[in-house]
């Protein structure tokens, strides 16, 4: 311990006052500052490398295997017919993944919040930020941010991975609307998925339980929706269901949802927006009202 | 410089903290004492806005926690040593919490020096000891230099040198202008550190004042005296203003005279004496005092 030198550093004398410096000149509080505190926490911590490690690891194995299950099965399939067939196919077997991921990006953001509320940290970020409505955007920039781009390089891993194991080729970016399009609403749905992870933890503070209310709307409903008959007295629910945050998403980028009805590009946005909007509202509600 | 005006914090039923009213005045250390759910975190807590009070208010040099610019250069905040998250290194936290405020990184570590935390700093706060913790927390307060210091239960498992540390530390703070507001269930450690009392008894305050007027207002003074011939000492003296209790063994407490007047009350009846101690009591006997009664508190005006 190393005692000797911080008593030296006060001088016993209570004579001199020295004139304190205005507060202002040694930092100030603004977003951009937030921002990178939130990046700070959010790489420093061993559990985000290693989610984001399992979203590679799962991502890029997945579409390895379809891919391979795609060549085996290779000379039953009907060839493509067109370029963007072609690239319908090959950007499945890259976005596929995202059935599981999208669990991992959920997963990332509840922690990014439950984890400050188990180890008491929060009291220490309320006190630093005590509006608290700025810290809680800038942590749900930081994650979201840091997924999306995370998304792309590990889309784009198993793009560079698969090409060579499909039978009609990888992807051809030369068809943007059929190639980049549906890989960039993969990764953007990936990140608003891990907003909406940062909105419930706000909202219930409790990991497990956190996780329980991220992973059944965006897991177990899209399923349980299955179980409901395809008729008229139900048509409402697969309706509604299509609006299911990976519902929605699926319709944008893989074209067709696990359950409901496909939407249309717009509506389709919205829905995946709307969702991580409305969590974050809830948080900064929460966040506001009651005592940290 | 804190004020807070009939603070007032319910939790459901329970009354935490009924209209407290008190000032914290730069240039001084203000010790916060009170026994356990006295409410004195809570308190602590409602300043720097991590509580929202059920009424009153409460504000550090004129406005708001809430809505200071700048809060970790104004304020230092320890409330407990386990704000901090369990899987980030010292040196990490210190830097997310700097980064808020653009505080530069050397600051991060001069107070990493400052605390005597160099040696474990790149470890993961989650392995450190309650008193490493107590480091780190009063490191990252220490972070904005701030002029007004908040720090509840300092010393908390704290050894010996880390206890003698924050003492000369928060004076020394105090000597160059800043509000110091400090908690301590340590008697004795509060005695040696502030210069004002704040007492706390069931949410309500009991006692603020100079620490020295606590004492005297709560203890007695009083005389020990012993003598061979006590007896005859406790029947000279005894009047309508001095009571005389019979310690045994020839021993004498008398209250309500003045050791010049019992000396020369037993020289002038030739009374000899083998001891003649003016006594005064402790803060811990003031404490007892104000907050010995469980059932019901009693308040006093201390001037």
């Amino acid at each position: 311990m190393n005692t000797a030198a911080p008593a030296s550093a006060l001088p016993d004398t209570e004579q001199e006052r020295p004139k304190l410096a205005p507060p202002e000149s040694r930092g100030r509080l603004s977003f951009l500052r937030l921002v990178r505190s939130e990046w700070i926490k959010f790489t420093t911590l061993r559990s985000t490398w290693w989610s984001l490690a399992l979203v590679a690891v799962v991502s890029v194995g997945l579409s390895l295997l379809q891919a391979s299950a795609i060549a085996s099965f290779g000379d039953d399939m009907p060839a493509a017919t067109t370029a963007e067939q072609a690239n319908a196919d090959a950007v499945v077997v890259i976005v596929f993944a995202t059935v599981l991921t999208q669990l991992l990006a959920v997963i990332i953001g509840t922690i990014n919040v439950t984890g400050e509320y188990s180890t008491g940290m929060i009291r220490s970020t309320i006190t630093a930020a005590p509006d608290r409505i700025r810290s809680l955007l800038a942590k749900a920039l930081v994650v979201s941010v840091t997924m999306f781009v995370f998304s792309l390089i590990v889309f784009a891993l198993a793009a560079l991975i698969t090409a060579p194991i499909l039978p009609n080729g990888g992807v051809d970016f030369s068809d943007i609307d059929s190639s980049l399009m549906p890989l960039l609403a993969a990764a953007l749905y990936l990140a608003l998925l891990s907003a909406l992870g940062v909105g419930f933890g706000y909202i219930i503070r409790n990991g497990p339980g956190a996780l329980a209310v991220g992973i059944g709307i965006v897991f177990v409903a899209p399923v349980l929706v299955l179980f409901f008959p395809m008729t008229e007295t139900f048509d409402w629910v697969h309706q509604l269901a299509s609006y299911l945050p990976s519902n929605a998403g699926q319709s944008l980028f893989m074209g067709s949802p696990m359950s409901g009805e496909a939407l249309d590009t717009a509506p389709g946005l919205i829905a995946i927006i709307a969702w991580p909007l409305a969590a974050l509202a809830g948080g900064i509600a929460v966040l506001k009202s009651r005592d940290a | 410089m804190i004020v807070a005006e009939h603070l007032t914090k319910r939790f459901g039923q329970k009354q935490a903290v009924s209209d407290v009213s008190f000032t914290v005045a730069p240039g001084k250390v203000t010790g916060f004492l009170g026994p356990n759910g006295a409410g004195k975190s809570t308190t602590m807590r409602m300043i720097v806005g991590l509580d929202r009070p059920t009424s009153g208010s409460v504000s550090i040099d004129g406005r708001s926690y809430s809505s200071l610019r700048s809060p970790l250069t104004e304020v230092g905040v320890l409330l407990d040593a386990k704000a901090v998250h369990t899987g980030r290194s010292a040196v990490n936290h210190l830097r997310s919490m700097a980064a808020t405020h653009g505080i530069r990184r050397s600051r991060v570590d001069e107070v990493i020096e400052i605390t005597g935390l160099t040696s474990v700093a790149r470890k993961r706060a989650g392995g450190f000891s309650l008193g490493m913790g107590q480091r780190l927390g009063i490191a990252a307060a220490l972070l904005g230099d701030p002029h007004t210091l908040i720090l509840d239960e300092p010393v908390n498992g704290l050894d010996p040198e880390g206890v003698m540390w924050v003492r000369r530390f928060v004076r020394h703070a105090a000597s160059e202008g800043r509000a110091v507001l400090l908690s301590s269930h340590l008697m004795s450690e509060m005695a040696l550190t502030a210069d004002h009392l704040i007492i706390l008894g069931r949410g309500r305050v009991l006692a603020d004042a100079p620490l020295a007027d606590i004492v005297e207002q709560w203890t007695t003074k009083s005389v020990r005296v012993r003598s061979p011939r006590a007896r005859e000492i406790a029947e000279a003296a005894a009047s309508d203003t001095v009571s005389v209790t019979s310690r045994g063994n020839g021993y004498l407490d008398i209250n309500g005279a003045t050791a010049a007047e019992i000396g020369e009350l037993a020289a002038a009846r030739s009374l000899p004496l083998h001891e003649l101690t003016p006594t005064t009591g402790t803060l811990e006997d003031a404490y007892l005092k104000l907050t010995g009664d469980q059932v019901e508190y009693k308040t006093k005006e201390v001037r």
